[in-house]
């Protein structure tokens, strides 16, 4: 409704409360969603600037499976240890980082854009054209989308972020067209959409400039919670060795190599432990963000 | 409801076509074959392997010999794995997956609905973040790491446990609990949600007002409403859970239907492929089902087909 009030006089313009900042402010006032975000911010900083500054590609035989320490054969100190092939796990946690946040932003990117266009075609079109696109969504619904993905990302053969990206956003878009046509369809017939038709706006600026800004709500906190799904089904897919391949990392290929390094002689627990408390952590805050933001775009029922 | 029950079942072949297109196109334009090998074969012996999966047709021809076994219950050979029909792999397999998925879902369901029951009935107190942050958890860990550190501790640190295998209750423990982690998690927040969210309707005031007992507004006004979340979820998590885990069962060596859903992609087992989309469509259909009913018994406001 952001769009249907009247300009008020510049004066009284901060009276005017918008949806967008009754959310904000609801938001902040929630203690886990910001310092979640907070926790993100910095992460991402550090993703971007620590594999710049340590080297994560140095490999030393000699000094496999170090412990966190400081290592006598390298010379040099590792906070986290150093994996099979005497590589700087603190290093390589960082830049998995880069890799596995990369995927999860894209990957869902790809998947809000795709679903939010299709939804609002769907819902905005209405009657057979609806039923026809939605008729579709259902079906993929009962599609078992990971055997796909494994089919496309078997078949393509080439290894590298953008199958993992086509692939994995391929299916994620379904439940955000649902979203996006349910929202379409509840706003298409208020007075303010009414009123826009009425003065002459064509049928694209009504879809852009006056449904799809009410309709982002409920989109973002969804693509909240889907970025640590995405980054769960990478590691899924690295587990298998399907995902991103060496040298590259990320953070699901190296807890899926401390996995695979478990054995009962001698527990590496390091280099299963600190990519792990990296996934978790960073999931963990994604999802008490996505789960702040619901809270602050449908408060309804949620009162404390 | 029986002509609803029916006319959702059509859905099944609809489901079934589509993925059995995408699957049949992506055979035919993928560079490679499934009997590529690293040997160069003779091109006439290459003809013949051809000829006995039936791939030198048409991809419409093979999909209408696949469909006219199916109607038989043949799903025809394994392409990949050798002298065996992609029946006996299911066949061995499903029991397996079944078992362990059930005990699976009953722990996920034991330990989710309480959880997140107390966490919504005392929202904001300790037991609230408490089980919430402990579900978080489940959900923020992939499979395999939990996995691993349960078989780093309960395993190789106590030894209380075998690492893996089949056959033993003992054996079914880790990867029962590692196999239901996310699954109780998931329920847990949902039924958090569902408590709250029909903690504020009016027939729940009405129940306080006439003075009913705390615990009988509970078991008989707030369940029926707030499992109502938890019912939808059951039906896409039974389908998934029933059709078993790869990491799961890769991690404890259990002879399940995850492995056959994981390996047929990867090796290219087209009838392998189809065989476990068959079984995994036909469970989510049949729970989807399930699932509605439950919700007209569960939701008077809720009746199915008119």
């Amino acid at each position: 409704m952001t769009v249907a009030a009247p300009a008020p006089p510049p004066d009284e313009a901060v009276a005017g409360r918008s949806l967008w900042q009754d959310a904000l402010r609801r938001l902040l006032r929630n203690r886990a969603a910001t310092v979640s975000a907070a926790f993100l911010a910095v992460l991402v900083i550090a993703c971007v600037v620590v594999p710049w500054r340590i080297d994560h590609k140095e490999q030393h035989t000699a000094a496999k499976f170090e412990p966190p320490g400081h290592s006598a054969i390298t010379g040099s100190f590792h906070p986290f240890g150093t994996d099979e092939l005497g590589r700087d796990l603190f290093a390589r946690c960082f830049y998995g980082g880069r890799i596995s946040l990369l995927i999860g932003l894209v990957a869902t990117l790809v998947a809000v854009v795709i679903g939010t266009l299709y939804g609002s075609i769907a819902g905005y079109a209405g009657g057979r054209l609806d039923n026809l696109m939605m008729r579709f969504v259902d079906v993929l619904y009962g599609v078992p989308y990971m055997l796909i993905v494994l089919l496309i990302l078997v078949v393509v053969e080439k290894r590298g972020l953008v199958p993992i990206f086509a692939a994995l956003g391929l299916f994620q878009w379904l439940t955000t067209a649902r979203i996006v046509r349910g929202q379409v369809l509840a706003y298409k017939g208020r007075e303010f959409v009414q009123a826009a038709r009425t003065i002459g706006a064509s049928r694209s600026r009504i879809l852009l400039r006056h449904l799809l800004p009410n309709v982002m709500g409920p989109v973002i906190v969804y693509s909240t919670l889907m970025v640590p799904s995405v980054i769960l089904q990478e590691a899924f897919l690295s587990y298998l060795g399907l995902g991103i391949q060496e040298p590259h990392t990320s953070w699901g290929l190296l807890a899926s190599d401390g996995a695979r390094a478990l054995n009962p002689i001698e527990t590496y627990w390091w280099i299963l432990t600190f990519p792990a408390l990296f996934l978790g952590t960073t999931l963990l805050a994604l999802n008490f963000l996505g789960d702040g933001l619901r809270d602050a775009f449908d408060p309804k029922g949620r009162r404390a | 409801m029986l002509r609803y029950a029916l006319l959702r079942l059509l859905w099944l072949p609809a489901i079934l076509l589509v993925i059995l297109g995408i699957t049949t196109w992506l055979m035919r334009t993928a560079p490679g074959s499934p009997f590529a090998a690293e040997r160069k074969v003779d091109a006439q012996i290459e003809a013949q392997i051809e000829k006995k999966w039936g791939t030198d047709k048409s991809g419409w021809k093979w999909f209408g010999e696949y469909l006219k076994g199916l109607a038989r219950g043949d799903l025809g050979p394994s392409f990949k794995v050798q002298g065996r029909t992609v029946n006996d792999l299911l066949g061995a397999a499903i029991p397996v997956s079944l078992t362990l998925g059930l005990l699976a879902l009953f722990l996920a369901l034991l330990i989710g609905i309480p959880a997140g029951f107390l966490a919504g009935l005392r929202q904001n107190s300790v037991w609230d973040y408490g089980s919430m942050a402990i579900a978080l958890v489940g959900i923020s860990l992939p499979a395999f790491v939990i996995g691993a550190f349960l078989v780093m501790w309960l395993v190789f640190k106590w030894e209380s446990l075998p690492v893996g295998g089949w056959g033993t209750v003992k054996q079914l423990m880790l990867p029962a609990i590692t196999l239901s982690a996310p699954f109780a998690a998931v329920i847990a927040r949902l039924a958090r949600a569902g408590v709250l969210e029909v903690v504020h309707e009016d027939y729940v005031r009405t129940a306080k007002a006439k003075g009913l007992p705390k615990g009988e507004i509970v078991l008989k006004h707030l369940v029926r409403g707030a499992i109502l979340p938890v019912i939808s979820y059951l039906g896409p998590a039974a389908a998934a859970i029933f059709t078993g885990s790869f990491v799961v069962e890769k991690l404890f060596r259990i002879p399940g239907m995850g492995m056959h859903f994981v390996n047929s992609a990867i090796n290219r087992d087209f009838s392998l492929i189809l065989g476990v989309v068959i079984v995994y469509s036909t469970l989510l259909v049949c729970f989807n089902l399930l699932v509605d009913i439950a919700y007209g018994f569960l939701d008077p406001r809720v009746r199915l087909g008119k």
